[in-house]
């Protein structure tokens, strides 16, 4: 299913940043649906889905939230959702943080490590 | 560790546990001098060197740092050119009428939270000028004297807590906004626009905090905003504070602003005078591949930025002066590690409302500040 991604900044993912890099991760790698999209894509809270468009793919656990807005998705600030975030100045002098074009799907993967998605900018591509 | 929010515990307790690092030039350790001067011989060979970051440095760095990009003919830029830039510049400019944070807690009786979630961005906010302070004229927080709105697309824990909320859909600012003025001209407005209307044909003093969603849902083109803010002024006092994100966006913004006139995206090549652009902004030089040599200063664009544009940097030679080893600072082929300004560097700063703060030294300095790392570099040039 088609989603445009929402991101948002987490007090607590920041305050995890520097000193614990698996709660930053817990914080970082979800986004957060609708409860009829969820339904929708028959994943439940606490399932791994995966996030992808041109700009690459992560794994990260699907949230509930009532108050999200249909066909959107709600995720913190943070290198996975950098991962598939543009910016094409001829579309918008900003980059693409608050409207992110992305494919959810379920998945049985587990979450992307955030290892991986750090390595996979350490290697700048 | 006594009254800091959870941002500000965590920044003071990963300042005091941090290790001190040692300095690396191409992955190996190396001395403070090797680095200086692995560091100087980058910029110096490089044609379109790059200043970027800023934002978590002294005031007093930031002007080495700008004495540093006239001596190199560098682009400067900082997150205000993809933040509140826009807003900054209108307001230092003085076309966009702002007031202090101690104002709004004291003489404001409508406060809007505009595409912004404080309680997770900026956790003292609401504690200290909003929604728990006693004004000086009117009882604020709970008592309905003071008005505190929020303009949002979903819920947050300062939606909850403001009194009054309009809820848009997603991009929908630029259209809520027009149908305000709409309804500020006596002409037919949906009953949410009408109704926030009312609020500020009823206010004396309206106090618009600008977060990212407002900034991002309208392009970074704020001229609806600036007419919403205008109509307010007509009516009453209005200004708008920018909720930016670093300690110290402000501090650059001014101080580059004192040296050049402007706030962000400046460029000193060529010796000429300074050039000013959007071509200027890091987002346009790295996708335009003019980056040669990167300077970051207290900044993470490896996972701060979109992912195409950190690709542009696959060959680009980069400089990284952080206290915390960032993925941007991990993959620098020169880092250097720094003492964390507020924590072990003093000096000054300005707040999101442009108050020069001073940030005394909370305890002593283990390894050179970012600002004396940067002396050491312009010294290395001559």
């Amino acid at each position: 299913m088609e989603f445009r991604l929402i991101t948002y900044r987490d007090v607590f993912q920041w305050a995890a940043r520097r000193q614990d890099p698996a709660a930053y991760q817990e914080h970082s790698a979800q986004v957060r649906l609708s409860p009829e999209d969820m339904k929708s894509l028959g994943v439940r809270s606490g399932d791994t889905v995966s996030l992808s468009n041109t700009g690459g793919e992560v794994v990260v656990l699907a949230r509930a939230d009532a108050h999200c807005p249909a066909g959107h998705g709600l995720m913190p600030l943070s290198a996975y959702a950098n991962r598939l975030s543009g910016y094409d100045p001829q579309v918008s002098p900003l980059p693409n943080f608050k409207n992110i074009p992305v494919t959810i799907q379920p998945t049985d993967s587990g979450v992307t490590p955030l290892v991986e998605v750090e390595r996979g900018v350490l290697e700048r591509g | 560790m006594e009254n800091a929010c959870l941002k500000g515990s965590a920044f003071f307790r990963a300042a005091w546990e941090r290790r001190e690092g040692t300095c690396r030039v191409g992955g190996r350790e190396a001395s403070l001098e090797e680095a200086v001067t692995a560091a100087s011989g980058l910029l110096k060979g490089a044609r379109n060197p790059l200043i970027y970051g800023l934002d978590n440095s002294t005031i007093e760095a930031q002007q080495v740092a700008l004495r540093l990009a006239r001596r190199l003919g560098a682009v400067v830029d900082d997150t205000s050119s993809f933040c509140q830039g826009a807003l900054t510049q209108g307001i230092i400019t003085g076309k966009v009428p702002t007031c202090t944070l101690a104002e709004a807690a004291q003489l404001a009786d409508m406060m809007v939270y505009w595409g912004a979630n404080p309680y997770h961005a900026h956790p003292r906010h609401l504690s200290k000028y909003t929604y728990y302070p006693r004004s000086q004229y009117r009882e604020a927080g709970w008592m309905p004297d003071v008005v505190l709105a929020g303009v949002d697309v979903r819920e947050t824990e300062t939606s909850i807590t403001c009194h009054k909320m309009f809820w848009l859909s997603p991009g929908g600012d630029r259209e809520f906004i027009g149908q305000v003025m709409s309804a500020l001209a006596g002409k037919e407005a949906s009953m949410q626009a009408a109704s926030f209307a009312t609020l500020i044909e009823e206010a004396h003093f309206t106090v618009f905090f600008v977060g990212l969603g407002l900034v991002y849902s309208l392009g970074n083109d704020l001229d609806p905003f600036l007419g919403l803010l205008t109509e307010a002024r007509s009516r009453g006092k209005a200004a708008a504070v920018p909720m930016v994100g670093h300690f110290n966006t402000m501090g650059f913004n001014h101080t580059l602003y004192g040296d050049t006139g402007y706030v962000n995206r400046v460029s000193f090549a060529n010796g000429g005078g300074p050039q000013h652009g959007p071509e200027f902004s890091i987002l346009r030089q790295l996708r335009g591949g003019a980056v040669d040599c990167l300077l970051v200063v207290g900044a993470d664009p490896f996972t701060s930025l979109p992912h195409p544009l950190v690709s542009t940097l696959a060959s680009v030679p980069i400089i990284c002066l952080d206290p915390f080893p960032t993925p941007t600072f991990e993959g620098a082929q020169v880092a250097i590690p720094v003492a964390p300004s507020a924590v072990e560097v003093p000096g000054t700063a300005r707040r999101m409302d442009g108050e020069v703060v001073t940030l005394p030294q909370a305890q002593t300095a283990r390894g050179p500040s970012d600002g004396e790392v940067l002396g050491r570099l312009l010294e290395a040039l001559d």
